[in-house]
């Protein structure tokens, strides 16, 4: 909320705050104690060299159709000053800027010639004095800015006082907590308490004429839906403009002024926080005043828009059948106050908050209104607002009081008391305040208690809704009392079993193998597009989509690591980077099978790895591009590492349309799916503009199930290794694993070893040939192993490769 | 020439010799041509026979003296010889030793990761848990067991992605608290989590904004937490990830699930008790307070019995303060000249 320095003054005349740089302290204190300060400074920007000036003359000039020339007396002095401003009428009191004044945006007014007349400044438009176009009367509109007729100015006076130009302002960000912070009345009470300085209480005298409300208007009201609620009827008004006073409040709040009546609601709703209304008796046609849910209808509001309400959401204010107002939002057009209106009424109430919430919001009509009613309103307050309110109507625009207030719901809660001791205080806090320090902290706040030793009773004003159970007084004492008091120390330690868990160490475990991979850790959205989310999954799945997503680009839960993870790959190739070696471990997200809308969807983790490009080049030549083997020797260091119980195998892949056809494989734990290793789809690459790429995706979880954790310690062997080679001459389609299995199932249980050595391709060997060449290596951990042993085991190997793969050996 | 004036005419000759040649082989050859069977002093010492039985063992003394030389000299050479050779050898191999080694590649760790595994081991060391949930998450377990039931004005705080009426990207990872409250057993002592993770904010997307980042709650519950243990255990962590020396300040805030609610400032300076308090200067690094009593309620806790403390701490607003970076889509956007920054050794 804009807080005025000047208006809190009008009642706090001991305020600390005269330049700003005591705004800027009360500022920090403020953050300390109660809210955070947005902006402190002026609501205006500042000028030098503005005067009230009055109109003397006013001529026109030959032969010039718009410039006129005028004689303004700025008290001691008069100045001619030729104007084009159309509404410059004799006698008015106006703005002069004299030569030689400041204007915002680094304006300079100076004595110059118009039209070959001697302009000695210039009368100004509170636009070009930098009012913004939100809070300038719309009055002056097409022309200069004239004070209204009963502003209490003299000509000379300093115009940048009397606008109120210098008025600072504390701006702050309130918590949802503290509406009791919406209202100078609210700020007073938090200044008291803060700086121990007393203020005045608002204080006036209200009139009734003869006439009842009662008479002209009846009203009736759900109670769930505003409580209280009170109407007041004001007869034979004048509309018109506001006095300066009161329109300078209110523009220095940030609010536009309208005419006396509405500028009053404003009014009051600043000062004392209770947002009002105030419309035409003379419009309705029932006189009958209703306060009801919606129904499926329409109503014109005060800005003309012709809203449609849902049956049941919308708090209405009826006239008989007719809408007429969405209550505490905005007034309805039909009953809006106008020049000719004449007989008012006045509305002070408290609204159901949540529905106020969400009809504010689902009509994008957030107001300083609304803004009140969802942050709490004193209920003891709603009737003292109504009251003074009508008093001001009756000063600023004459007319009559009618008798009585209709009050058709006043069911005001008693004050709420709360019992807390000092030791409930200093056992929460930590602290060893005193009896004194607690008792004294109560009568800042201007709570009234009773204390009986060491326990208190406070009464919880109704201004302090935020305030209903013990901790929130402690908070109220211990923001007072001041953090910087409190000590720091540790809890006190209890013997508790702490540390990472199994999962957590592996999760660990996996992402520090992958480093020493030499890949780098990236983590990307989990949300992307509806056409990627599901790429690079094993199977079709439902997607878990946002209901109202932002963009498309971060609609859907990604299925996949991979899916978001070639988009770092392909942002890193788009920045002309060569070596793209990334890994990242995170969630991914299916929808349930049976779609059951409060069931949470699937969460699962992945591991998935991205190669693209070729190593950084060096002097040493190293630059061959990266391939297959590449990212399934990165994913088989992590697999060994692992020690996952079960036989790892590779399974030639092609049923993914996201990967290379002839370069993937399934990776198989035993005969479970574990995940899966190849080339991305050229094409695939090409629309992410990446050079072949290679990746991998583990299923994680399963990762987790089938760690062997720990090690199984084998003793070195004693006796000597015995290695042979063996070369074999094979079709170039034949699987390399075939050969393995069928060298491991015949070798016998001495062999500890199989590595492929060398695999040649070459004219000499046949078009359809390769040659691969395997080190066998074998031990006895026994005895000694014989030259006959291990020769009978590479004759066997040897038939057997032969009879089942038709296989030579060279 | 009698036979000692031969062996020690043969001596000076060979040592004339060998210190002329320049091969191992040519080494060699003297050494054949002196000792072998048909060598110089092979022959001289076949002649020994003729002599007296009294000279005899005088010559012959003096003859293995100077084989015994010969041998030493012959030995010598070629160990010099050898010398040389390695020498060249030696030289021949020299190298720019200030050209750059070959490239080993070794990955970094994401620096949001270096932070949530800092501050998770700064927490194991004083008996914590550490608990990891789902991204998705209940309306009932993100808001409402917060203490923020559905219409409360503070739900604007956390503009939330919905998936459905009642399932949500989790806005908070304080969606742990409720669930480790309800599983902990507090026979055994009282609960004390921390909980890292991924949360979600409707949010575009800029500078200082993400619809994505990281979030690591920590939660206290026991009998007797005050806010001075609180206070003391921020302290510990401030000290943990910025080092000693920067004071800490709390200010009044609020948020639905702690009662009072802070916010946390640390000083960006280090500063001591003679500071100007103008000097410092203060950067907001966390949310905390505790725990309100709502909250415990509702996880079947009595408040009058237990109290406890939360605090919330953005990773993602660490980095930056700590290595002013100034746009935090860098942390997802994963360009390797980014990421490759952050070395891992010491702080």
């Amino acid at each position: 909320m804009k807080i005025s320095v000047n208006w809190i003054k009008e009642f706090m005349p001991d305020f600390p705050v005269s330049n700003e740089a005591d705004a800027q302290k009360i500022s920090d204190k403020l953050a300390l104690t109660s809210t955070e300060v947005e902006d402190k400074g002026y609501q205006i920007p500042q000028s030098t060299g503005l005067v009230v000036g009055q109109v003397l003359e006013v001529r026109s000039i030959e032969n010039s159709t718009h410039l006129k020339i005028t004689i303004v007396n700025a008290g001691k002095k008069d100045y001619q000053v030729v104007t084009g401003a159309p509404n410059v009428v004799k006698g008015q009191l106006v703005v002069l800027a004299l030569p030689g004044a400041h204007l915002p945006e680094n304006k300079l007014i100076e004595a110059t010639e118009l039209d070959g007349q001697i302009s000695q400044g210039m009368l100004v438009s509170l636009q070009e004095i930098g009012f913004d176009d939100a809070i300038a009367p719309k009055k002056h509109e097409a022309g200069i800015y004239v004070f209204p007729a009963d502003s209490e100015v003299q000509p000379g006076d300093d115009a940048v006082k009397v606008l109120g130009i210098d008025d600072l302002m504390i701006d702050t960000e309130l918590t949802a907590n503290r509406g009791d912070m919406l209202s100078i009345r609210g700020n007073l009470y938090e200044f008291s308490a803060l700086f121990e300085k007393d203020f005045k209480k608002i204080d006036f005298d209200l009139q009734e004429s003869a006439q009842t409300a009662a008479s002209q208007l009846s009203a009736s009201v759900d109670p769930t839906l505003a409580n209280p609620y009170y109407l007041r009827i004001v007869n034979h008004v004048t509309v018109k403009e506001s006095p300066l006073w009161l329109q300078r409040r209110l523009w220095n709040s940030g609010i536009r002024p309208i005419n006396n009546l509405v500028d009053v609601t404003n009014y009051v709703m600043l000062l004392l926080g209770q947002p009002m209304h105030v419309f035409d008796l003379d419009q309705l046609h029932h006189h009958e005043i209703r306060v009801a849910l919606s129904s499926d209808e329409t109503i014109t509001t005060l800005d003309g828009e012709k809203r449609q309400l849902k049956a049941g959401e919308d708090i209405v204010v009826y006239d008989g059948q007719d809408p007429q107002m969405l209550a505490g939002v905005m007034g309805g057009s039909q009953s809006e106050v106008t020049e000719n209106t004449s007989n008012v009424v006045l509305e002070s109430a408290v609204f159901n908050p949540v529905l106020i919430r969400k009809t504010a919001r689902r009509f994008n009509l957030h107001s300083q209104a609304s803004q009140r009613f969802e942050r709490g309103i004193d209920v003891s307050n709603s009737r003292k607002a109504l009251d003074y309110a009508a008093a001001l109507i009756k000063d600023l625009a004459g007319g009559e009081i009618a008798q009585g207030v209709i009050e058709a719901q006043a069911d005001i809660a008693k004050e709420k008391q709360i019992a807390i001791s000092l030791g409930d205080i200093n056992g929460y806090l930590g602290t060893q305040a005193g009896l004194d320090d607690v008792a004294d902290i109560w009568r800042r706040l201007s709570f009234t208690f009773e204390q009986e030793g060491e326990n208190f009773l406070v009464m919880i004003p109704r201004r302090r809704p935020d305030i209903t159970i013990k901790a929130d007084l402690i908070e109220e004492f211990v923001r007072i009392y001041g953090y910087e008091k409190i000590p720091a120390h540790l809890p006190q330690a209890v013997n508790q079993k702490s540390g990472l868990t199994a999962d957590q160490k592996l999760d660990r475990s996996i992402r520090e193998i992958l480093l020493a991979l030499g890949l780098t850790q990236a983590i990307s959205y989990s949300l992307t597009t509806t056409e990627f989310a599901s790429q690079f999954t094993s199977q079709a799945r439902p997607l878990v989509k946002l209901a109202y997503p932002m963009s498309q680009e971060h609609a859907v839960m990604r299925q996949s690591v991979l899916a978001t993870l070639i988009q770092a790959a392909a942002y890193n190739a788009a920045r002309k980077i060569s070596d793209i070696r990334l890994f990242e471990t995170g969630d991914v997200f299916y929808g349930r099978p049976d779609n059951d809308p409060d069931q949470l969807p699937i969460e699962k983790q992945q591991i998935a790895a991205v190669i693209s490009g070729k190593p950084s080049a060096d002097w040493q030549h190293n630059d061959q591009n990266y391939d297959f083997y590449d990212i399934k020797g990165l994913l088989t260091a992590l697999l060994s590492k692992l020690n996952l119980k079960g036989k790892i195998l590779f399974k030639k892949s092609q049923s993914q349309p996201e990967m290379h056809p002839g370069q993937t494989a399934d990776v198989y734990l035993d005969d479970q799916y574990l995940g899966f290793v190849g080339q991305i789809n050229p094409q695939l690459a090409d629309q992410y503009k990446l050079g072949r790429t290679f990746v991998f995706q583990l299923d994680s979880n399963l990762v987790h199930d089938r760690c062997q954790h720990g090690t199984d310690y084998r003793p070195l062997d004693k006796f000597p290794a015995i290695e042979r080679d063996l070369s074999l001459l094979v079709d170039k389609n034949l699987q390399a694993a075939d050969i393995v299995s069928i060298i491991t199932k015949n070798a016998g249980s001495y062999l500890r070893q199989v590595n492929l050595v060398d695999v040649y391709e070459g004219t000499e060997l046949g078009q359809q040939k390769k040659s691969l060449s395997y080190r066998l290596q074998f031990v006895n951990p026994d005895a000694t192993l014989t030259d006959e042993i291990v020769n009978a085991a590479m004759a066997r190997i040897s038939t057997a490769l032969f009879d089942q793969l038709r296989v030579t050996t060279r | 020439m009698d036979i000692k004036e031969k062996l020690k005419s043969l001596q000076e000759r060979v040592i004339q010799q060998l210190s002329l040649s320049k091969t191992d082989d040519a080494v060699e050859d003297i050494r054949v041509h002196l000792l072998g069977k048909k060598g110089d002093l092979t022959k001289i010492l076949k002649g020994l026979k003729d002599l007296t039985a009294d000279q005899r063992p005088l010559v012959g003394q003096l003859a293995n003296e100077i084989r015994h030389n010969l041998e030493e000299q012959i030995e010598d050479k070629r160990a010099r010889l050898a010398k040389a050779i390695l020498d060249r050898q030696l030289a021949a191999e020299q190298i720019d030793v200030t050209l750059p080694g070959k490239t080993v590649i070794i990955g970094t760790k994401h620096v949001l990761q270096q932070i949530q595994d800092q501050i998770e081991d700064h927490f194991i060391s004083q008996g914590f848990q550490v608990m990891y949930g789902t991204e998705v998450e209940t309306d009932e377990f993100n808001f409402a067991r917060m203490n923020l039931p559905k219409d409360h004005p503070a739900r604007d705080m956390q503009d939330t992605f919905y998936l459905t009426p009642n399932i949500l990207l989790r806005t908070q990872t304080s969606a742990m608290q409720a669930r480790a409250m309800d599983k902990h057993d507090f026979a055994t002592g009282p609960l004390k989590m921390v909980s890292p993770g991924k949360v979600y904010r409707r949010d575009n997307d800029d500078a200082t904004h993400s619809h994505q980042f990281h979030q690591v709650e920590g939660l206290v519950v026991g009998k007797g937490i005050t806010l001075a243990d609180l206070k003391g255990t921020l302290q510990a962590l401030t000290d943990e990830l910025f080092g000693k020396g920067h004071a800490m300040r709390f200010r009044q805030s609020y948020f639905p699930f702690t009662e009072p609610s802070l916010e946390v400032d640390i000083s960006w300076n280090i500063v001591d008790e003679h500071t100007p308090a103008e000097d410092i200067q203060w950067i907001e690094v966390l949310g905390a307070g505790m725990v309100h009593p709502n909250v415990l309620k509702m996880a079947h806790i009595d408040p009058d019995e237990y109290t406890g403390f939360a605090f919330g701490l953005g990773p993602d607003r660490f980095a930056m303060i700590k290595y002013g970076i100034d746009d935090i889509r860098n942390f997802y956007l994963d360009d390797l000249r980014f990421l490759k920054q952050f070395s891992q050794v010491g702080k």
